[in-house]
């Protein structure tokens, strides 16, 4: 199964009649064609949302889709139906991750934070690092809009702000993100 | 993201967006998530079990394709290698339903499955790897276990859902052929077996 481009070409009327198919099947297959459509977005931002853990992402995706599929019959698309998931997934995300930080806190092992792991010179990865180490919304907020293309407004929706807010936090994430990155930051940490 | 959008607020040119827009391609969709996500779903009662009816319709309709590569290798068998040229083997894909659950299998419409499998035995066809196809009948008779089987039971992964007879110089031609059926794309398993011949 393939993922569309992004938010930008999933299409409303596509999702409503996917969503009808599946509320009226109930059947895998109408199931695989949601998840053909959103799955990989999802995934990608409850995995940077976890930190890049791939087993907390899979939970975290799992519950999510879970979740999304026994509300669908709900879904009364005032957004789009990826807004709409990626906001339960978004939830499903942060519990995993207090989830994490619970068991780390009663273990003598502590799980290192993702941030924390190996280094890799790898530009890209270093831009994953410089991510994961944001706080939560500055980080929602970046992921949405400059990775996953998200627009102020729905932003606003996922996470309950107002687009305003959208903005001056995504201003305020990316100056963050700049300094994280910039060179010598890490020694002085 | 368009580059208009790619500016940051102090309105000059952000490299870091466009780097922060490259991230999308990763990471990949992890392939295991989508049998894991289905079979929670049914565990849960969101999603209908595997249906005997819908397995069958993916097999009548993987057998349909294969009748269609039958026309299509009967078309064009391939000819005998001139002299010079490498030995070629006829090969025997035998088409086995998922091990488990797997949502591509059943995914698209019945046409969209169709095209996959006619493009695929079109352009084997026209490669001249394709030899035959044979529909198998949902009938079976299991020898030596007892009364005659009525169609595909329910549940079993072991069931062969085609066949194909493909010809390639070596084994990792062949299965170079195998990897790119549909069959295998959608999650499908297929035993590839050598034809013991001279």
């Amino acid at each position: 199964m393939t993922e569309s481009a992004g938010p930008e070409t999933s299409g409303a009327d596509d999702d409503a009649e996917l969503v009808a198919a599946f509320v009226r099947e109930r059947s895998a297959a109408a199931f695989a064609a949601l998840y053909a459509r959103h799955a990989a977005c999802v995934y990608r931002v409850v995995w940077r949302t976890v930190g890049g853990d791939d087993a907390d992402a899979h939970d975290a995706a799992q519950e999510a889709w879970l979740r999304a599929i026994a509300a669908l019959p709900r879904f009364e698309a005032r957004s789009r139906l990826r807004t709409w998931l990626v906001g339960i997934a978004l939830n499903c995300a942060r519990e995993q991750v207090r989830r994490r930080v619970r068991h780390a806190a009663e273990s003598v092992d502590a799980v290192p934070s993702p941030a924390a792991r190996e280094r890799s010179p790898d530009d890209r990865m270093r831009l994953e690092h410089a991510l994961a180490a944001l706080p939560d919304g500055a980080r929602s907020v970046i992921v949405l809009h400059d990775v996953e293309g998200f627009t102020h407004a729905e932003i606003a929706t996922v996470l309950g702000i107002d687009a305003g807010t959208s903005k001056s936090q995504l201003s305020r994430a990316r100056a963050l993100l700049r300094e994280r990155l910039a060179p010598g930051s890490e020694e002085r940490r | 993201m368009n580059d208009t959008e790619a500016r940051d607020t102090e309105g000059r040119y952000d490299e870091l967006a466009r780097e922060l827009a490259r991230l999308r391609a990763t990471p990949p969709l992890p392939p295991a998530l989508a049998a894991d996500v289905l079979s929670a779903l049914r565990r849960e009662g969101l999603v209908q079990a595997a249906s005997r009816r819908s397995w069958l319709g993916r097999a009548a309709l993987a057998a349909a394709c294969v009748v269609l590569g039958v026309v299509v290798g009967r078309a064009t068998v391939p000819s005998a290698p001139q002299a010079g040229e490498p030995l070629q083997s006829d090969y025997a894909m035998l088409l086995l339903r998922p091990e488990t659950d797997d949502p591509r299998y059943v995914a698209g419409t019945p046409e969209q499955t169709f095209g996959e499998y006619q493009n695929w035995a079109m352009a084997r066809g026209k490669a001249g790897q394709l030899v035959l196809g044979e529909k198998l009948a949902d009938e079976r008779l299991l020898v030596g276990e007892g009364d005659r089987v009525q169609g595909l039971p329910e549940g079993t992964s072991d069931t062969v859902e085609g066949l194909f007879l493909i010809r390639a110089k070596s084994i990792e031609e062949a299965r170079a052929i195998v990897a790119s059926c549909p069959h295998v794309l959608r999650g499908g398993r297929v035993e590839l077996r050598r034809i013991d011949g001279p």
